[in-house]
């Protein structure tokens, strides 16, 4: 029987934990800041890219990793399996897939033997993917079968997330100045989510911002009766523990989830969403 | 000015602009009114006054947003206003709004020329075009009322530009204000840390020449031991308060120099170990070998922040390990540095953690009461991470650990790594951890090691997988725990002549071995491993440590030694006490200089790594320096330095030798051999040292056990027989009083004296070295102070019993020695004379009032001077001798009854 393994990148905001319980290798993303560069998760974390920008920081770019680094990483992944199923954040937000696909083709023959998925998500959204993939492993599925149920469950994850204002998209030229402007001026908080592996604007929440976080809560998941009760993630970018915690309230008031976990979002996700940035990822029926 | 202040005045200053927006509104329907504009106008006008009052009282909606919103409605009036009307009476709105805008921006300036061009205007009105009509007395009123209600605006306008303007100075006052305070704050606490640190460092030092000198007692040093240690926690705060305020008031400097991590990591461990003391905790280093040997940045403040997290994370940890972790990602400008402290301690809550690198912020206070700290530690640790242009960040689980993280990125001086084996290919080296605590971990890094190091390094599950081993495939170095290597002491014994053993072992706990059996003391990582591996001399044999290999003696020779870290130079120092030499310590380089000037220095050990000048820039000083004294002058390099090529490197930088750290004792033996001038040394039979082949000969008829071990005990007086063997003889001397009073406090069932009676006996059994009974009395205290009486009941009798036997074995030891003089009570031969009845009284009158004033040293020196004469035949000895133990041992009182009973006799006759 073969080996199979999980990868991913860094961004999918798995808890540690459960990584290294399912001996699940991430490879990592790079945070370039005035001073370095650093390795997303483990020597940077997302409240120390908030701060650094919040103090005025000159600068803070993220970046996938190479081609070369992506084929060192498979290269040593392989020296444990047959078969690898990585699983990547959506192409259309980054350039992952595009740099893994080009490692496998350095790679030759050896490139072969890794399925390189394009998740269509991020941070969380992926998460329930490699879930499921570490699932399929466990019970026996191949890796061709793990990558086309991949392939047709990306399409059922929901990965949404509300975010303070336009600020943060704006530094990383996500959304214009005047986007910028106005989602200042007047209160009003995005909620963003990955159609179709695009980021695309889902609504606009106003007011108290708190209040915004709680009604985004509300339009996700009440009345919503295709969800997958199994497991929902709360992700979220330097939150207060009370502001997590009224969100998780609100979750257990609205869905009957078997579990649901709450976790940190990656520096890549929160240098790009901003403090404050919360999201309910799950996965429809 | 207070910031609530400043927030009143933008929304006075927001609810003056609408009251104007209001006024002109209200004209501008009144005009509407009567010079019948269409309804829809009014209806605007209308709609716009509410939206804009709405907004203006709505406490939700910001100031900035109610004076955008108010620009916008004016211009919609001015732009309507202009469509209806021609001539200048409707105008006046619109200026009107104009200048709301104008004073919306605060820009007086503006204003006034703009009021200059509307009275131009008006003027240009009445007597070039003549539109303004004055032919009826309800048009001139019509007129004045007009101008008259919109030079009245402009004048409010004005004002509150002013107003505005005036709030805003005081604002700015108010910040520059808070801004010197601190400064003057940061200069104050500068200053006072400075003026404090001056003194504490004569405590500190004076108390440290204290307790070098011997002849001193059990408490008298056990309280100087005290001050020093609290004059010590005092200094570190006083260091924090004064790099707190430097970092206040932006006067951090970092100074960057090129270093090397082996010197760091070897001063963090051993910072580490002190602060440690007994706590069964288990350091784990694992410390990358690739990192590069030469990093440039400023290693002083790295090994701060290093320190400051691994003294944290003992300090709340009473069990399980403190795993520090060293590492390195290349990167095109250098390296980042990783380091990693990660601890099985009391954890913090979330709540906590957000809370955790605020200023004077101790998290869980309650929690941490018994812990001492001002809170700055890590808000200074974080802002000289982030001074450096690394992130510093922390993980924890309540009650399971945590693990601080921090990264710097640095420019690389030298690629090589900064641990190299010589001759990889050559070794086969096998770890036996089976049982030890940190078995797994250790295994780990091991392996991990010699994967790294490209070297052949395998682990055996148990001694019988070793033995497999040896028998199938040559084995050149074996790393054992100490507990395997006791499970098959035959096995290894018979294996060292063909393979390098080390065993690893705690320093408070260890086992003596046999000569080619070689010790590594814990924490056990890359450097000391590598050196075993490398055959640096940097392996220290327990025996070889506590000086019983001392052939000679140097009372004449002056030794230097020079590092930058304090505990460093202890430990240096006390390596060469046994030599019997003039120590002397120097904290930096150019200190080192300047003590060298008086040319009587003999041998100067310097430590290469050091802030501001390091031994190396020291060494060429002092080689170019004039005379031939100093050309010739042995100076030899301590460094942590694990590589090949290292005693080349330190010859052609000008030292003469060099020693590797931790320092070996063979190796510093051969130095000074070698380095010595040799009509200084001399056979060490007279000194206090030289009694180590006594000590083996009475060792030789002599086993040691849990019981009574005496090489424990020695252990603990950094193997000074001779004072281990006068606390011996303290403790024997007064041990049976003790469990007497001891079983008495436990008849009377006075449970808190009992508690300070066991504590007290806990700690002098574990100095003599008897372990049994220490751990016993720690037992019965823990018991005791849980009120667990019944657990005290049960065992007093046991400890009584141990007690005994205890003292008789010690005594039986002791008496092995054939010269006692030093420590036993010797037997005056000269006679005394008998003193006279003033001279009496006299001495009576002085211990009274010494008694009274609880000054034990006059007292002792009164029982010294008393000790050569009798009164009516018997030695005054016996009282004032009493009386002077009784007072050294703060029993003044007991002391003062003890001189009243002479008293009393002395009246009697």
């Amino acid at each position: 029987m073969k080996r199979i393994g999980i990868t991913t990148d860094c961004v999918c905001d798995l808890p540690e934990e459960y990584l290294a319980i399912h001996d699940i290798d991430i490879v990592y993303f790079y945070i370039t800041t005035g001073t370095g560069r650093f390795r997303d998760g483990y020597e940077i974390t997302s409240e120390n890219i908030i701060e650094y920008l919040e103090r005025g920081g000159t600068k803070a770019e993220t970046a996938e990793p190479t081609s070369g680094e992506y084929k060192e990483f498979f290269e040593n992944s392989l020296k444990k399996y047959d078969e690898i199923i990585h699983i990547c954040i959506s192409s259309y937000v980054s350039g992952s897939v595009r740099n893994a696909k080009a490692a496998l083709e350095l790679m030759g023959d050896n490139g072969k033997k890794i399925h390189v998925i394009d998740s269509w998500h991020l941070s969380t959204g992926m998460g329930h993917m490699i879930i499921r993939a570490v699932e399929m492993r466990d019970a026996g599925s191949s890796a061709d079968e793990i990558a086309a149920e991949m392939e047709s469950m990306k399409k059922k994850v929901s990965s949404s997330f509300i975010t303070r204002s336009a600020d943060y998209l704006y530094r990383n030229g996500r959304a214009g100045k005047k986007v910028r402007d106005i989602t200042e001026m007047f209160n009003l908080h995005p909620v963003l989510h990955m159609k179709d592996g695009k980021m695309t604007l889902k609504s606009i929440k106003t007011g108290n911002y708190d209040k915004a976080v709680l009604k985004y809560i509300k339009s996700e998941l009440r009345h919503n009766r295709k969800i997958n009760m199994k497991r929902l993630f709360i992700t979220h970018a330097c939150c207060s523990v009370k502001t997590v915690s009224d969100v998780k309230s609100l979750a257990e008031k609205y869905c009957r989830f078997d579990e649901i976990i709450v976790t940190k979002a990656s520096a890549t996700v929160s240098g790009n969403c901003g403090p404050g940035a919360i999201g309910v990822l799950y996965v429809n029926e | 000015m207070k910031y609530t202040d400043i927030v009143t005045n933008k929304k006075t200053a927001a609810k003056a602009a609408w009251l104007i927006y209001v006024l002109c509104t209200a004209i501008m329907l009144i005009m509407a009114h009567f010079s019948g504009w269409e309804t829809w106008v009014s209806a605007m006008l209308y709609i716009n006054a509410s939206v804009l009052t709405l907004m203006t009282f709505c406490p939700k909606i910001s100031v900035k947003l109610q004076s955008v919103f108010l620009m916008l409605l004016s211009f919609l009036n001015i732009f309507v206003c202009s469509l209806m009307e021609e001539n200048i009476y409707p105008s006046i709105s619109v200026f009107i709004g104009a200048s709301i805008l104008i004073a919306v921006y605060k820009n007086e300036r503006l204003l006034f020329w703009y009021n200059l061009l509307i009275a131009g205007g008006i003027l240009f009105h009445i007597f070039i075009l003549n539109s303004i009509p004055f032919d009826t007395s309800i048009q001139v009123t019509e007129f004045i009322v007009r101008v008259s209600v919109m030079f009245t605006a402009q004048f409010f306008l004005m004002a509150f530009i002013k107003a505005m303007d005036k709030n805003e100075e005081e604002m700015l006052k108010s910040v520059e204000d808070a801004k010197q305070a601190e400064r003057y704050k940061s200069d104050f606490l500068a200053n006072m840390s400075h003026e404090i640190r001056t003194p504490m460092n004569a405590i500190v030092g004076m108390c440290e020449l204290i307790l070098r000198e011997s002849g001193l007692s059990e408490s008298a040093r056990e309280n100087c031991f005290n001050i020093q240690t609290s004059g010590r926690s005092l200094l570190a705060i006083i260091n924090d308060i004064l790099d707190f305020s430097k970092i206040e008031s932006g006067k951090m400097e970092l100074i960057n120099d090129e270093f090397n991590i082996a010197s760091t990591i070897n001063d963090v461990i051993n910072m580490s170990e002190a602060r440690k003391g007994n706590k069964k905790i288990d350091i784990l280093v694992n410390a990358d070998p690739d990192i590069p040997r030469g990093i440039i940045g400023d290693e002083v403040r790295i090994r701060q922040i290093i320190i400051n997290l691994m003294t944290n994370a003992v300090k709340f940890t009473e069990k399980g390990s403190v795993t520090l972790t060293v590492s390195r990602s290349k990167q095109e400008y250098g390296i980042n540095l990783f380091v990693s402290v990660a601890d099985t301690g009391i954890g913090i809550t979330e709540e906590n953690i957000e809370k955790l690198f605020t200023s004077f912020r101790q998290v869980d206070t309650k929690k941490n009461r018994s812990v001492e700290g001002t809170g700055l530690g890590l808000a200074i640790l974080k802002s000289l991470i982030t001074q450096m242009g690394g992130f510093i960040s922390v993980k924890s689980e309540y009650g399971v650990g945590t693990e601080f993280r921090f990264v710097i990125p640095l420019k690389v001086s030298d690629e090589r790594p900064f641990i190299t084996v010589k001759e990889p290919m050559n070794i086969h080296a096998v770890g036996c951890f089976g049982k030890t605590d940190a078995a797994a971990e250790y295994r780990q890094l091991f392996l991990d090691m010699g994967s790294r190091l490209n070297v052949d390094f395998k682990c055996a599950d148990s001694i019988t997988g070793l033995k497999k081993m040896a028998e199938s495939e040559k084995i050149t170095h074996i790393f054992v725990s100490r507990e395997e290597y006791l499970g098959g002491e035959e096995f290894f014994r018979g294996i060292s002549d063909s393979s390098h053993i080390f065993v690893i072992q705690d320093r408070v706990d260890s086992v003596n071995l046999p000569d080619k059996i070689r010790c590594i003391y814990k924490p056990f990582y890359a450097i000391p491993m590598v050196s075993a591996l490398n055959n640096e001399n940097m392996v220290l044999n327990l025996n070889e440590r506590r000086g019983a290999d001392i052939r000679f003696t140097a009372p004449k020779a002056r030794i230097l030694i020079v590092d930058d870290n304090v505990i460093n130079l202890k430990v240096a120092a006390g390596l060469m006490r046994p030599y019997n030499m003039q120590i002397m310590t120097a904290e930096s380089g150019p200190a080192a200089i300047r003590m060298l000037r008086s040319k009587d220095i003999d041998l100067v050990f310097m430590d290469h790594m050091m802030p501001e000048m390091d031994g190396v820039e020291a060494t060429e000083i002092i080689r170019g320096m004039e005379g031939d004294y100093y050309k010739k002058l042995p100076v030899i390099a301590l460094t942590a330095n694990a590589v090949n090529g290292a005693r080349e490197m330190f010859i052609n930088s000008g030292f003469n030798d060099f020693i590797a750290k931790p320092i070996e004792l063979s190796a510093l033996d051969r130095v000074l051999r070698n380095y010595l001038p040799k009509e200084y040394m001399q056979a060490p039979a007279g000194g206090d040292y030289g009694k180590s082949d006594r000590r083996k000969a009475v060792k030789q008829n002599y086993e040691s056990s849990p019981m009574f071990d005496p090489d424990k005990g020695l252990s603990y007086t950094g193997g000074d027989d001779s004072a281990y063997r006068e606390i011996l003889a303290l403790y024997i001397k007064k041990g049976e009083e003790k469990r007497k009073y001891i079983d008495e406090l436990f008849e009377k069932k006075d449970w808190k004296n009992y508690i300070i009676e066991v504590h007290a006996l806990k700690s002098t059994s574990l100095s003599i070295g008897a372990i049994k009974l220490s751990e016993l009395a720690k037992e019965l205290e823990a018991a005791g102070k849980s009120e667990r009486y019944d657990a005290v009941e049960k065992k007093n009798g046991e400890l009584s019993r141990l007690y005994s036997e205890v003292i008789d074995i010690a005594s039986e030891y002791l008496g092995g020695f054939d010269d006692e003089e030093e420590v036993t009570e010797q037997v005056e031969n000269t006679e005394l004379t008998e003193i006279s009845c003033e001279a009496l009284d006299e001495y009576i009158s002085k211990a009274k009032e010494a008694c009274g004033g609880f000054d034990g040293d006059t007292m002792a020196a009164i029982a010294e001077e008393a000790a050569a004469y009798s009164y009516r035949g018997k030695p005054l000895k016996d009282y004032f001798g009493k009386a002077a133990e009784l007072a050294e041992d703060f029993e003044y009182d007991a002391a003062a009854a003890e001189i009243a009973r002479l008293e009393a006799a002395r009246e009697v006759e």
